[in-house]
């Protein structure tokens, strides 16, 4: 039974053995010639000017935040869409009625996000 | 099927890894990555056990929590954004005016 | 198209909870107000108007729920509870909402902060701790937890003035959440040891053997843990220092009473309940949490001349005090309801004078800041001495009573030096409340400043200090509400 996993062993070897290999031997193999110049961008690639860790818009994060959140509310209808129509053949329109309030009260918060006026992209600051 | 124990086995090492980063790392997005991880390991959790017992609670409880978590990510990121607008910096060693 | 599948709501089940529906209508009220006027003072008297009604309208439904013959209903699709404890914290919770309204504007305004904004966030809050106290499955506990901690995660930073509040909210948030992961990890455990999250399924598990499974040990040890977190317990109290210094002060007020008082209806109605029977099995460590709480605290209290820090220390302390209550018998239990509900009030009283003494936008910070408060504003003074008495425990106040009950019932169930520490440690309690009362009323150098004081806010004071001190000298009425109460939590 362990020798099932024979296969398993061997692929790990071999691939680990790749890894050490494409690491290793270049760098015994090629000629070691380290020029500044050959640390400068490619062709007609630019030199950065500052850090890249530039500042986003604080705009990209609401809109990302707004995502997640409305994101997880699929996820909450997924299941309710799958046994749907067998609940409502037996106990009548309440599930609708739930999901109705469920999508209500988001909405409420969407109402809320949209007159605070964080939903609009060119926005005067107040 | 294979044994729930190795799920199991993982998903406490990734809730022992959330752990050691929340208190090793220094970084707060590091900080937070850690905090969703001991969350999805507690989900992960669920699951295993949910095929283990055949139930569907485990699964309906891990949907629950990862809307949490998704609540938990955006509240996080909002202090992570107003503190660094503050100090200029994303490092918990900065955050050391209370103290005692 | 087999068997019809059972319809989750009951028609009983919408009042039963009418005072979690009237929070969340409020707190959407709040939002709708917000949205609806642009001038400020309309904004705030609506905001007023509406948290009032919603307070009110809590504690209307929450009385009006039928109690029966006295045994737990379970409500919603046995996700949550309905009985006479739910309606004891429902009244508390109710009491608390109005008491900040009221007590906490000052504060709020003064701290720079949206009235509107600020209770919104609030109310969401207080619709978590009044889930908190009915929660009937480990997953209702834990969304209330989450649902009560995530608004005050924000609300601790949201004072843009302040420079020390986004720390604070920072500390708060990472802490809090690594205690909610191990409670969720340890509600995970719980469920792969036991098959089920129900509390009543988890009970006839955990007397029927279940208790001896690793699995459910280990699985209590981390919820047991993670509750220590919220309610501020040694050995997870770090955070409650920093936080509550840091943190305005109307936000302080709000954790030190409604997220203690609901982390506790909660660890109180699940280790008495369902995990009654495995509650031997760590009554070891809650025997440390409890005696460290009161030594910790009581002994870094001592230590601080910071107002804010001293009432955080403390609230350790009172923290170890309450959870003593569980390693005794159902009326250790009921001591403990008391106790909190008792904490409850004079913090909240407390915290409310705080709020008062200012000069513009400085609050005072040092105990030393309160030298000579009698000699200009007697009353308040005096108000607040009963609420630090009653913290201390001195007689003719609810604390002294709520004290004695704790540790008369764990010298009846044989935890004589357990109850000793908790004596001991009441005495630096006394020492270090003291030092505060003799601030106020012996020395006379200071000229703390007052802001002006509504007649609400005196009513609310007076009552709570005419509480506070009814429950020391007549404690038989309560203390009968509660026993029945916790009868319905086995």
């Amino acid at each position: 039974m362990l020798f099932d996993y024979l296969s398993v062993v061997v692929l790990l070897v071999l691939g680990l053995a790749n890894i050490f290999g494409m690491m290793v031997l270049p760098k015994l193999l090629r000629p070691h010639n380290p020029t500044a110049q050959k640390l400068v961008a490619y062709e007609c690639g630019e030199n950065p000017i500052g850090t890249s860790w530039l500042q986003y818009n604080v705009r990209f994060f609401v809109v990302a935040l707004v995502f997640i959140i409305f994101d997880m509310e699929i996820v909450f209808m997924f299941p309710w869409a799958v046994v749907f129509k067998e609940v409502y053949a037996t106990s009548g329109p309440l599930p609708l009625i739930e999901m109705a309030f469920f999508i209500a009260v988001l909405a409420v918060g969407l109402i809320y996000l949209w007159v605070e006026g964080l939903l609009d992209w060119i926005r005067t600051i107040r | 099927m294979p044994a729930p124990l190795e799920y199991l086995a993982v998903s406490c090492i990734l809730f022992g890894i959330g752990i050691a980063g929340v208190l090793t790392r220094r970084n707060l997005l590091v900080i937070l990555m850690s905090i969703e991880l001991m969350l999805n390991s507690a989900n992960l959790a669920f699951l295993t056990f949910s095929r283990l017992h055949g139930q569907l609670h485990g699964q309906v409880i891990a949907i629950f929590v990862m809307t949490v978590a998704a609540a938990e990510a955006a509240i996080g990121l909002a202090i992570v954004v107003a503190l660094f607008r503050q100090t200029g910096s994303v490092r918990i060693d900065e955050a050391t005016r209370l103290r005692g | 198209m087999g068997t019809p599948i059972p319809l989750p709501i009951m028609p009983g089940d919408l009042t039963a909870i009418g005072p979690l529906l009237a929070v969340v209508i409020a707190a959407a009220g709040f939002l709708a107000v917000d949205m609806a006027f642009t001038r400020e003072e309309l904004k705030n008297r609506w905001t007023f108007i509406i948290g009032i009604i919603g307070a009110a309208l809590a504690a209307v439904t929450a009385l009006m729920l039928d109690i029966g013959t006295g045994e737990s209903r379970l409500i919603l699709g046995e996700a949550l509870y309905a009985d006479l404890y739910t309606v004891f914290f429902d009244l508390l919770f109710a009491l608390l909402m109005g008491a900040s309204l009221v007590l906490s504007w000052t504060a709020v305004e003064r701290a720079r902060m949206k009235p509107v904004e600020f209770y919104s966030l609030a109310a969401f809050s207080f619709a978590g701790m009044f889930l908190t106290s009915r929660a009937a499955d480990l997953l209702s506990l834990f969304l209330a937890i989450e649902l009560l901690s995530m608004p005050l995660y924000v609300l601790a930073g949201f004072a843009t003035t302040s420079k020390t509040g986004r720390e604070a909210a920072l500390k708060y948030f990472v802490l809090g959440s690594v205690a909610s992961a191990i409670l969720l990890f340890g509600i995970a455990l719980m469920y792969g040891g036991t098959g089920s999250i129900d509390y009543v399924e988890l009970g006839a598990q955990v007397s029927s053997g279940g208790r001896d499974s690793p699995l459910v040990l280990a699985g209590l040890a981390l919820i047991l843990a993670g509750l220590a977190f919220k309610v501020g317990a040694v050995p997870f109290h770090m955070w409650t220092p920093d936080v509550y210094e840091g943190s305005p002060t109307a936000v302080t007020a709000l954790m030190a009473t409604g997220v203690k008082a609901a982390g506790l209806a909660a660890a109180i109605r699940f280790l008495a309940g369902p995990m009654a029977a495995a509650l031997s099995y760590v009554s070891v460590m809650l025997w440390w949490i409890v005696a460290l709480s009161m030594v910790v605290g009581n002994a870094g209290a001592m230590l601080q001349s910071n107002v804010k820090r001293l009432l955080a220390y403390s609230s350790i302390a009172h923290a170890g005090y309450i959870l003593m209550g569980l390693l005794g018998d159902s009326l250790g239990t009921a001591a403990a309801v008391y106790y909190t509900a008792v904490y409850v009030l004079s913090v909240a009283g407390a915290f409310g004078v705080v709020q008062y003494f200012g000069d513009g936008d400085r609050e005072l910070e040092t105990v030393d800041d309160f030298n000579g408060a009698a000699k200009r504003h007697p009353w308040i003074s005096l108000l607040f001495t009963i609420f630090l008495l009653s913290l201390a425990g001195i007689p003719p106040t609810g604390g002294f009573v709520a004290k004695f009950f704790v540790f008369g019932s764990a010298i009846q169930t044989g935890h004589i030096g357990l109850a000793l520490l908790g004596v001991l440690t009441s005495v630096i309690g006394i020492y270090y409340y003291l030092r505060l009362v003799i601030a106020m009323w012996m020395k006379d150098e200071g000229r703390p400043v007052l802001a002006e004081l509504s007649p609400t806010s005196w009513v609310v004071l007076g009552l709570l200090a005419a509480s506070v001190l009814a429950l020391g000298c007549m404690p038989g009425w309560l203390w009968l509400i509660v026993q029945s109460a916790v009868v319905s939590l086995v």
